[in-house]
């Protein structure tokens, strides 16, 4: 092999190189598509995309799930997840998301919490919220302090997997929030991710409308 | 000499990883480009105490929405010819009748393959005791997966959710519901990629 092959081979083996970091870097490991990925705006320069991410990219090949709760009025991370404790009490694993806090895009990241632990045969219902991670909390003047959070529901995590049922776990809370004594509409605004079908497992459902709830 | 091609050889890497980066992610929203104001419709304001509710306007992008997709009738047809045929889904149900309730696509992970069929299955009669149930668990790149024998107790389940390969021509999963199912000994448990957790 001459010297001028040895040099080609070795930018060849290079690019194959690169090529597969930016393949590993611009999608994660066992995430979802959606061609419904958008910028949803709340007013006063507060957007937010209306999907979590599976890593910092956003891409509709990086999708987790829908955003699918808004809790408004006085909201704030910490508080949403000790009103739902009682039967949320479980942390899970961390997805990422990206907001615009009137005028500055960046990334939070949240578990979320779950109804139980992860088993063969047994299932756990699973939300994650979303805020600017300086204050855990948006605030305008249109929805006061809000934050916002995405649905799905955990199965057979040890054994045979799967995960679906946005709207179910959207539709628990609602009841949860509702029986606490929170005002709550339930499937109140369109959010432009109406999504159901199988993805392997990623199984959707959910109607693209959003719950909100008031916060005291 | 040599030191300059060895320098133009990274050189080369270097742009060339990210001309591959820009093509991979060439369809992806830039998430730090400056956002014009009409950037993404607005959400609806949430109720205010004392007033009507303010209109949403997102509702006529929601009345084009499409809705569920069902499975093609031939593609429900082959699976259930399948599932008729399928000897680990007759142990399982036995001499119970049953209908197709729904039928869904099962897509790949992007949504741009066609796996197979969901089959949702309602029993004549309900079904109980011990089985071996076929179930299937990715893997962690989401393109393949792997067939799992679950060892559990049914007890009186009325319904069946079912998966059926179309590539491969066989019925890879049988579940009943949660509530009806209790785990038996012997089952390997596997901790999820994303941490013991879960997901």
């Amino acid at each position: 092999m001459t010297r001028r092959k040895i040099v080609l081979f070795r930018i060849g083996a290079l690019l194959c190189l690169g090529g597969a970091v930016a393949v590993l870097a611009s999608t994660a490991l066992g995430s979802a598509s959606t061609p419904y990925l958008r910028v949803l705006g709340f007013g006063y320069s507060d957007q937010i995309y209306n999907y979590d991410f599976r890593s910092e990219t956003v891409s509709g090949s990086n999708v987790d799930w829908a955003v699918s709760l808004v809790f408004y009025n006085n909201a704030e991370i910490d508080k949403v997840k000790n009103i739902a404790d009682g039967k949320y009490w479980f942390v899970g694993s961390k997805q990422h998301f990206r907001l615009n806090n009137s005028g500055g895009w960046q990334w939070d990241q949240d578990g979320g919490k779950k109804t139980d632990t992860p088993s063969c045969l047994g299932s756990t219902r699973h939300f994650r919220i979303y805020a600017p991670s300086a204050s855990d909390r948006f605030y305008n003047p249109s929805f006061g302090y809000y934050v916002v959070g995405t649905t799905h529901y955990d199965h057979h995590e040890l054994c045979n997997a799967w995960f679906d049922d946005s709207e179910g776990t959207e539709h628990d809370l609602a009841n949860l929030f509702s029986g606490k004594g929170y005002a709550t509409y339930y499937d109140y605004a369109w959010f432009y991710n109406q999504q159901y079908g199988n993805q392997g497992d990623h199984h959707w459902d959910n109607d693209g409308y959003a719950t909100y709830i008031s916060i005291r | 000499m040599t030191r300059v091609a060895q320098l133009s050889v990274w050189v080369a890497a270097v742009l060339g990883t990210a001309l591959i980066i820009a093509f991979a992610t060439s369809n992806a929203a830039s998430p730090n480009r400056s956002l014009a104001a009409n950037d993404g419709p607005s959400m609806r304001p949430p109720p205010v105490p004392g007033a009507s509710d303010p209109a949403d306007p997102g509702a006529a992008d929601a009345a084009r929405a499409p809705g569920r997709q069902r499975a093609a009738p031939a593609d429900v047809a082959a699976s259930l010819s399948l599932a008729k045929n399928d000897a680990v889904f007759r142990r399982v149900v036995g001499s119970i009748g049953y209908s197709v309730a729904d039928a869904q696509p099962w897509m790949s992970e992007d949504g741009a393959t066609e796996l197979g069929t969901e089959l949702d299955l309602n029993l004549d009669s309900p079904l109980s005791g011990p089985a071996r149930l076929p179930g299937v668990r990715f893997n962690d790149n989401g393109k393949s997966y792997r067939q799992l024998m679950l060892n559990a107790a049914i007890n009186g389940a009325t319904t069946l959710t079912v998966f059926v390969d179309l590539q491969s021509q066989r019925v890879v999963s049988v579940m009943p519901p949660d509530s009806t199912l209790t785990e038996l000994s012997g089952n390997a448990h596997i901790t999820p990629s994303s941490g013991p957790n879960g997901d």
